[in-house]
């Protein structure tokens, strides 16, 4: 009988310690979900402005997607470290996003005012390349007079 | 005048409209109309051919296609949901049916992708009748409001149920 209650006694010990543990590890591996799920969304968040600011970002949105395909297939420890591979490639890029940005502008404004000049240049230019192209190919002609 | 007037005078409006068009291809936005993409395919990626019946319980196999012209990177999921014919959705509101699986995924503008799904089907609605509908409902994460929003875009594909023992 002593032994009978001293099973029960053991067994309610162990149950109430290892069903903290149990549940501490299912919280922790949600927060880990929680946390990623965090990450990712701010990783979205800076690309789009890094996007909105003309920085090339479609190799990291290829690995976010990879990180987010490895998250649902539950290989969080790959996931993790993806994800901090890209932050770091992020942060760097976020730091250089302005002066891309200026550079951006300067190439389309630059290329714009280009194009905005061809019509000018063509009206000046294309009568002088058409009267000189013409004399080059009529230079071998010679003049002569017609005898009356 | 060896450059005749009028040929030069249709030369010049040619070169002006031509760069005029040009300019504003250079200034304008990439995506003046931003907009997302899905679509079914069968089990083979392509479109037709699509599942007409299947076992209750079993799983079917179909591709979804996501396609992101929203002008920036998007953060997607694709709900799958069991319904009936009146619980599709709408272009402003989802389904009111749960949802069933998820995928998710980030597009970058102007890319989209293809995957395969392999999904259960069971009857839909509450409705015990011999015919469900699977709905696929294409959602993006806002990051202003921090939350997924629903695009509007869905695929669904209507399907006859047949018990296990045939």
């Amino acid at each position: 009988m002593v032994k009978l209650h001293l099973l029960v006694v053991i067994s309610i010990v162990l149950a109430s310690t290892i069903t903290p543990i149990g549940t501490g590890i299912k919280r922790a591996h949600a927060e880990t979900d929680n946390d990623l799920e965090a990450e990712i969304v701010a990783l979205v968040k800076d690309i789009e402005y890094l996007s909105s600011r003309g920085v090339e970002v479609g190799p990291i949105v290829h690995e976010l997607d990879q990180a987010v395909k490895l998250v649902q297939s539950g290989r969080l420890g790959d996931a993790e470290e993806l994800l901090s591979r890209i932050r770091r490639s992020v942060d760097e890029l976020k730091g250089r996003a302005e002066q891309i940005y200026i550079v951006e502008n300067i190439y389309r404004y630059g290329l714009a005012s280009l194009i905005l000049l061809i019509p000018v240049l063509t009206y000046l230019l294309l009568p002088r390349l058409y009267l000189y192209t013409w004399y080059r190919s009529k230079r071998k002609w010679v003049v002569g007079g017609v005898e009356k | 005048m060896i450059l005749d007037d009028e040929v030069f005078a249709v030369i010049m409006a040619i070169v002006v409209v031509a760069s005029i068009f040009a300019f504003a291809m250079v200034i304008s936005p990439s995506t003046s109309e931003p907009f997302t993409a899905i679509g079914l395919l069968n089990s083979e990626c392509k479109i037709g051919e699509y599942p007409v019946r299947a076992v209750l319980g079993d799983n079917v196999t179909l591709c979804i296609f996501v396609d992101n012209h929203m002008g920036r990177p998007i953060y997607y999921r694709v709900v799958y949901k069991i319904g009936s014919s009146s619980q599709l959705p709408t272009n402003t509101s989802p389904s009111p049916s749960p949802e069933v699986l998820e995928w998710r995924g980030v597009l970058d503008n102007g890319i989209n992708t293809t995957f395969k799904v392999v999904v259960p089907v069971w009857y839909g609605g509450g409705e015990a009748t011999n015919r469900s509908t699977m709905i696929f409902e294409l959602w993006v994460y806002n990051t202003d409001r921090s939350s997924w929003e629903y695009t509007g875009r869905w695929v669904h594909l209507h399907i006859e149920l047949m018990s296990p023992r045939g």
